[in-house]
Order: structure tokens, then sequence, then C-alpha cells
């Protein structure tokens, strides 16, 4: 295997991962990073671990609007407000000492935040470990989600599927790809539920069509 | 087999939220904003965390996450799958975002800074407050361990790096340190951090 030129040493690769190198050095680095699947693979190494160092932040919680005018925004309509406006107008109409009431998406969990004691209804969360490719299976009241860890990227034309089996029937649970940090299951759960992973033709399938790879009882 | 046929048309139009990161990103790149909300699903609590913990401003912070998913959105053609995760990419965006603010609106402040009122109402522990959030407060559970473990001098170059948007020559300054020591431990720090990350999952 040939090199491209000499590798970039590591203390240009944390420059390069803080975005501190301007042109036109970046277009020779990410030349060679186009070339070098050694010094990429650090790389992508490094973002990925600076990346998750944003969940080391103080969790809080966005105003709700936000999303919908984040997608007005995207959608580019000409009469939606940029979030700016909006956040003002909400300000104006909602005192900031007016305790926060959070209605999480869909779900069934309603928090009153009142200055910084949160009052919730919602259960604890539990994990439970996969056998055969490891992950963890979070589980919440009648909602599940996986953390894959050790999952192989899916053969080409081949996709992860879940499946929630209960009473020898198995419904399909969502996709997921490989590299993924978290993937919704799509369907409720119920304790005794049995949580299962198969490799399926790329779009997913609506019967398991190969031996589950992994597997939990939630 | 009308039976089936229905189903197999409730498959294809099914909502994007089984899709995994890169794919949501893929369909967005074909401007799906249906695609983007769960996106923001995802990594709206995560995005704007990170920006208010680093501008300590609540409307500083709306704007910053509002940016990072407008960029997304039109950038999402540009993600390659060959220079990480989706999650990554959007991650790094929003982290230089923030950056960016920092530096050019020279709101560097400290974590201790008092928050404004809105934002000490969005504080809160998500696991107290979303069932949804599960995945953040495992993320953030794994990462505090990690954290714990690191010794406190590349702990120390890395959180002032991340979080307070010091470039490595102001914290070399900062710290009357040579600017390659600085760039060692902050190199260091993450390796040990990944390994132990690893080893946690």
């Amino acid at each position: 295997m040939t090199k491209p030129s000499p590798h970039l040493d590591d203390e240009l690769l944390v420059a390069l991962a803080f975005g501190e190198i301007d042109e036109p050095r970046r277009s020779e680095i990410d030349a060679h990073l186009d070339g070098c699947a050694e010094c990429r693979r650090e790389y992508v190494d490094l973002l990925d671990t600076l990346g998750t160092l944003a969940y080391a932040a103080p969790p809080a919680v966005p105003p709700a609007d936000l999303r919908a005018d984040i997608i007005d925004a995207a959608r580019g309509s000409a009469d939606a407000p940029t979030h700016a406006e909006s956040a003002a107008r909400r300000r104006l109409a909602w005192p900031v000492w007016f305790p926060r009431v959070a209605l999480a998406g869909g779900l069934a969990a309603l928090a009153v935040a009142v200055g910084l004691v949160v009052v919730t209804t919602s259960d604890a969360t539990r994990s439970v470990a996969l056998q055969g490719t490891s992950g963890t299976v979070l589980v919440s009241a009648h909602r599940a989600a996986l953390a894959p860890s050790g999952f192989a990227p899916a053969p080409t034309g081949r996709t992860y599927e879940m499946w929630i089996i209960r009473r020898g029937v198995a419904r399909p649970a969502g996709l997921f790809g490989s590299g993924t940090s978290f993937a919704a299951v799509t369907v409720p759960v119920d304790a005794g539920d049995v949580f299962a992973v198969t490799t399926e033709p790329a779009g997913g399938s609506l019967q398991p069509t190969s031996v589950p790879i992994a597997r939990a009882r939630i | 087999m009308t039976g089936i046929r229905t189903d197999r048309t409730a498959h294809a139009h099914a909502s994007v939220v089984h899709l995994s990161d890169e794919a949501l990103v893929a369909q967005i790149a074909r401007g799906d904003d249906a695609a983007l909300g769960a996106l923001y699903d995802r990594f709206g609590r995560v995005v704007y965390a990170l920006a208010l913990r680093m501008l300590r401003d609540s409307q500083l912070a709306e704007e910053a996450t509002q940016e990072v998913f407008l960029a997304v959105w039109r950038a999402a053609g540009e993600y390659r799958a060959s220079l990480g995760s989706a999650r990554t990419w959007v991650l790094t965006i929003a982290h230089r975002r923030a950056v960016d603010r920092v530096r050019h609106e020279h709101r560097r402040v400290s974590a201790n800074e008092p928050l404004d009122e809105v934002a000490e109402h969005q504080l809160g522990d998500p696991a107290e407050s979303a069932e949804d959030e599960a995945w953040v407060v495992f993320e953030r559970e794994r990462l505090t361990r990690a954290l714990g473990q690191i010794p406190d001098a590349e702990r120390e170059v890395i959180e002032l790096a991340y979080f307070d948007g010091y470039t490595q020559s102001e914290l070399a300054d900062r710290l009357g340190l040579p600017l390659g020591t600085v760039k060692r431990r902050t190199f260091t720090g993450l390796r040990r951090l990944r390994t132990l990350l690893e080893a946690d999952r």
C-alpha cells in the first residue's frame, strides 16, 4: 500500500479537528485525507470524540416552537418569521417566570418545571444488553430505542432491521444503518417482548428473512 | 394479496423516524423537510444545550441552533460518509457555529456566569422531562464517567478548547505552556477519552 505523502501528524490533526486550519493549507490536507485511509480514520475518530463532548453540556430544553420555526425557515416560505422574531413575540406573551410546560413530542411524559425543580410522571429508563451482537436497548415505559455498538457495516444492498416479537409474531420496528448511534424502535413495546435484529434487503422487509444476529428480552 | 399490498404501501410511506442518521441526511438532501424534523428530534436538544453552554444566552443559543439545522438543510448533499457518521457531522457543524460566535462576538464567558432567566427555565435533567431523551442521558453519563478518568491537565485543555472556544495558541498563552505541549495534551486526552468511551459501550 503506497502512501500519498507522509502522514499528517497528531498536532496537525488536532488543529484540523478544531477547525483551525485555513486555506490554502486546508485544501492540501483535504487532498491527503482523500487518499490516505489511515489519516482519515484518525481524523474521523478525533471528530467523533469531539462530537461526543457535546453531550457533556448541561442538559437544556429548547423552546418548543424552535422546531417549527426551523422547518418553516427551511421551506423558505416568505411569510415565515425567523426564529428570532417569533422568540421575541413569545417573550412578550409569556413572562419568563411563567412555569414552562413541556410535552414531549407524542410521548406521555409531562413535566412541569418550576424554577429548577422538575416534577415528572415519566418512568425510569432501563437498559437491556443485546445478546449476539453488542448493543443496548433502552426501554422507557412502552418506548424503546437501540444504541447499537458492535454492528459491522451491513453488506452492500442490505440493511439492519429491528423487530418486536410478541406471541410468535414479528412486527417491523425500524431500520438502521451502520455507524448510527441511536435507532428508535418504531412500535410500542411491553415487558416480555423479544427485540431482535436481522439483516434485510435495502428498504427492509415485512417479515424477517434471515436469522436474528442480535436479540434481547425486554 | 390486497392486505400485503396495503402493508407495503404503508411501509413505503412510513414516517422517516426509523431511518438511520445517514439515511435522514440523504433524505434532507432531497428536500424532505420531515427528515429535517426527525433529525432535529434526535439532535436538537444536544445542539441547543451545547450552544447554551458555550454562549450562555438563550436568544443566541436559539439563533445558533437554527443556523445549525439550516446549514444541515443546505449542505446535506455535501455530507460524505467517508468523513464520519452523520451524527458527528451535525455535531461538528454545531460546535463550529458556536465557536464562530464565541470568537467573533467575543462572547467568551465562564461556565459560572449566570444564565439569563429564560435559560434558567430551560435547564433541567432531560431524563426527568422526556422519555425520548434516554439516549442523551445515556451518552452524558458515559461521557461524564470517561472525562472523570482522564488526567486533569488533559481534561482542562480539552474543555477549554471545546466549550470555551480557545484556539490552541490562545490556550498556550493562557496556560503558559509551549504550543506543542497544548496540542499534545489535547490529542492524548482525546485519544484516552475515545478508548474509555469504547470500553464503556
